[in-house]
């Protein structure tokens, strides 16, 4: 069987001074990725004779004459799929004055998008931030 | 806690400032500088507790856990008659600490402090994957397998459990994380009158703290995983004192490390095989199942002792000679006491011994050539483990005698099992060394060829054991050009071959060597036979050998820097590895990986910076995986 993975990532960044004593920022970063698995499949084989595992269940599920069958694992691949996208973003700004203040702006993004979520459930999320301080240079 | 700390920095800060601003007014002309930065930090919405594992940006900031969060920051740094003092650091929460500073006195003694702290958040595993169970619905409380039949609809559905493979979480609603402190602390003394010599003493202090998810198997060995919260608190600390001497061309370096790993975490234990009614399970059991409960998801403490001497002499202008010697010991604290089920060896500690020496001899032979010879020699000798475990024996009459399958499983008597203590030597134990050498050959102004050879020679002492080759041979080639057209473009390109003979591989890994199947027949009706269990149906099956390491590398680079205008500069690199196993049976095991990006920087004016990037990444795997389908 073949595993493959697979992530374009593209960024950006920006920095502008507006003034000497006034500066912007903002930053992007984008993701996407995806993984999985190919030609994995399981011939048909079923145990014969035994009482439990032969069980004739189709009339309650025509696509499962059989109660265990090696074949009804094909599909299992799909567990291993990945496919995500991610964003942050981030933008500030910074302003000082001439008696050594300054104030300073930050916005922050952080976007998960999880389409394929299996064993830990789904990890998406969107959080947003913002921070804000003031300083004093001495 | 979050108050004290808080109030504590305030005062720190204030303290600072108040002094230096104190000191300045006696004083004409600064001789100190420094910012105070104070704010807030609000999230709009917090982070749920289902979303513990949650990425993005999120995975190692507590910050997301609280809508609101202090932002408390400064330095200061002074320096006056040879005395200079930096303090820089910032709040942010509990979990989001970091501080650094430096006091330095006349240069003979330098003071270096770090401190820093995160919060790591980690997943839960909801084990969604082990749900390969078929129980009728009475058993409530065990899920089903969603592509199962309706268990009620057929006849019979109590008997129909063969595949039961489940699970348990028994803390399903808690989240995880782990909060990790580090505090490094150096001092160097620079001995006046001894110019040469200088002397330092290094501490790190490092901290684990919080929850995390630990497994266990139950009664039911691997077909039933049970997982729990688990309270983490482990400490780290090393002590590590230097000496440095410089006298003329030589110059020699020596140091010890001693390192104390303990742990205070939650110790963890399960009933095993707990199910009234069902004891015939327990003369299955390997572990000694009469005292109930069990231990799991133990960490032993250890300790390790390591010293480390450098040497260094330029022969002259185009010779120099390097060598260091490493002898180091870890120690596994846990098992020197009363017995430890899982600890394994018990009444004598666990020791690991390693000798490392390295040498290089680099020559300048004249301005268009250069080249290195090194070597490297390593050996390990880990101590072998000891393990009692429960063996069960034939009841008198089996195999082929008139023992029941009934019989037999019900007989829990002490006298159908015993306790076998077996010693398993380490993976570990062996020796390896390198040779190699490397050659620069500057062919004209801006463009060097690079040509590197390594041989490299692990073997393995107990390689029988655990079924892997004795020995590992790898050859490595290396052919790099580095060419500086002009001074706006440059290329760098890099060729890689390995050649690895006997890679690593596990022998007796997975089914036939042909890929085929290894059908089970079934086991034979009627009559108990403790040796008709897995290993003659199921692991004496096992015998292709299978591994994930290659016997062939190809890797080749490529690299640019072009800068087509003053204001704009470019870079493009890409990236291709091919590598195999065909020394493995059935299907060769295969990578083949891409990885390739280009980038720029605008400068179009003074204050405007614009810069892009676009990264690609392909890595493929081709395996033959033989999976054993159990049946109850």
């Amino acid at each position: 069987m073949d595993y493959r993975t697979e992530a374009h990532t593209i960024n950006a960044n920006a920095e502008y001074a507006l003034l000497p004593n006034w500066s912007i920022s903002t930053n992007l970063a984008f993701t996407l990725g995806h993984g999985n698995i190919t030609d994995l499949s399981y011939d048909s084989m079923y145990p014969t004779g035994d009482a439990k595992l032969d069980l004739d269940v189709s009339a309650v599920n025509p696509d499962m004459p059989h109660l265990y069958d090696v074949a009804y694992l094909n599909g299992m691949d799909k567990y291993s799929d990945l496919d995500y996208r991610e964003v942050d973003f981030t933008v500030g700004t910074s302003y000082r004055m001439d008696n050594g203040i300054g104030l300073n702006l930050n916005y922050y993004l952080y976007y998960f998008d999880d389409d394929d979520p299996y064993v830990y459930g789904d990890q998406g999320s969107t959080t947003q931030m913002l921070m804000g301080y003031v300083s004093y240079r001495f | 806690m979050r108050k004290i700390t808080v109030c504590m920095l305030t005062a720190i800060f204030a303290l600072a400032i108040a002094g230096a601003t104190a000191v300045c007014a006696e004083e004409d002309g600064k001789w100190y500088s420094g910012e105070l930065k104070v704010g807030a930090t609000v999230v709009p919405e917090k982070l749920s507790g289902d979303e513990s594992g949650a990425k993005g940006g999120t995975e190692y900031n507590s910050l997301f856990n609280k809508r609101w969060t202090t932002y408390l920051g400064g330095n200061l740094d002074a320096m006056k008659d040879g005395f200079a003092f930096s303090f820089d650091g910032l709040y942010r929460d509990v979990d989001e600490q970091d501080y650094s500073g430096l006091v330095s006195l006349k240069r003979v003694i330098n003071f270096k402090t770090d401190y820093s702290r995160f919060y790591h958040r980690l997943d839960h595993d909801y084990m969604e994957n082990l749900n390969a169970h078929v129980f009728p619905p009475a058993s409530t409380g065990w899920k089903n397998w969603g592509s199962s039949p309706d268990l009620a609809d057929i006849p019979g559905g109590k008997t129909v459990g063969s595949a039961n493979v489940y699970n348990t979480d028994l803390d399903p609603d808690n989240f995880y994380g782990i909060a990790r402190a580090e505090w490094k602390n150096k001092v160097d003394f620079n001995i006046p009158m001894l110019p040469g010599l200088k002397l330092s003493f290094n501490h790190r202090f490092e901290e684990r703290k919080g929850d995390k998810q630990v497994m266990t198997n139950s009664k039911c060995l691997a077909c039933h995983v049970v997982s729990n919260t688990q309270n983490i608190h482990e400490t780290t600390n090393d002590y590590a004192p230097k000496a440095s001497l410089r006298i003329g061309t030589l110059a020699m370096e020596f140091s010890y490390l001693h390192r104390e790993f303990e742990t205070r975490n939650e110790d963890m234990s399960l009933v095993y095989n707990g199910i009234k009614g069902k004891e015939l399970f327990l003369n299955r059991l390997q572990y000694d199942n009469t005292t109930g409960e069990l231990p799991y998801s133990r960490t032993p403490d250890s300790s390790k002792d390591s010293f480390k001497g450098k040497f260094r002499w330029d022969i002259n202008a185009h010779n120099t000679f390097t060598a260091n010697y490493i002898y180091s010991q870890s120690t596994n604290n846990s098992v020197d006491g009363a017995y430890d089920i899982l600890m394994g060896k018990y009444g004598d500690e666990i020791n690991l011994d390693s000798n490392i020496f390295n040498a290089k001899f680099h020559s300048r032979i004249n301005r268009a050539f250069s080249f290195n010879l090194f070597g490297r020699y390593q050996d390990l000798d880990n101590d072998a483990v000891d393990i009692e475990k429960n063996v069960r024996t034939n009841p008198a009459g089996a195999p082929g005698g008139a023992v029941t399958l009934s019989e037999g499983y019900i007989n829990n008597s002490g006298s159908s099992y015993f306790e076998e203590e077996e010693s398993r030597p380490s993976g570990y134990d062996g020796n390896a060394y390198i040779i190699g050498t490397d050659l620069t050959w500057r062919v004209m102004r801006g463009l060097k060829v690079k040509f590197g050879y390594e041989f490299e020679r692990e073997k393995r002492d107990n390689y029988e054991h655990h079924h892997v080759p004795e020995s590992t041979k790898e050859h490595k080639f290396n052919l790099a050009t580095d060419w500086r057209i002009n001074h706006n473009l440059k290329f760098d390109f890099d060729y890689k071959f390995e050649y690895i003979d006997d890679p690593y591989v596990l022998k007796d890994a997975e089914c036939t060597p042909d890929g085929a199947y290894g059908v089970y027949s079934g086991l034979p009706a009627g009559l108990y036979d403790v040796d008709r269990a897995y290993a003659p149906a199921i692991y004496d099956e096992r015998t292709a050998a299978r591994s994930n390491l290659p016997d062939q590398v190809h890797e080749i680079q490529l690299k640019s820097h072009w800068h087509p205008l003053h204001i704009l500069s470019t870079n493009f690199h890409v990236k291709y590895r091919y590598a195999k196993n065909g020394d493995v049976d059935g299907r060769d095991w295969k990578q083949n990986m891409v990885m390739a990006g280009l980038g720029g920087i605008l400068t179009p004016m003074k204050n405007l910076v614009l810069s892009a990037g676009y990264t690609y990444m392909y890595d493929k795997y081709d395996s033959q995986y033989c999976i054993a389908l159990y049946d109850g």
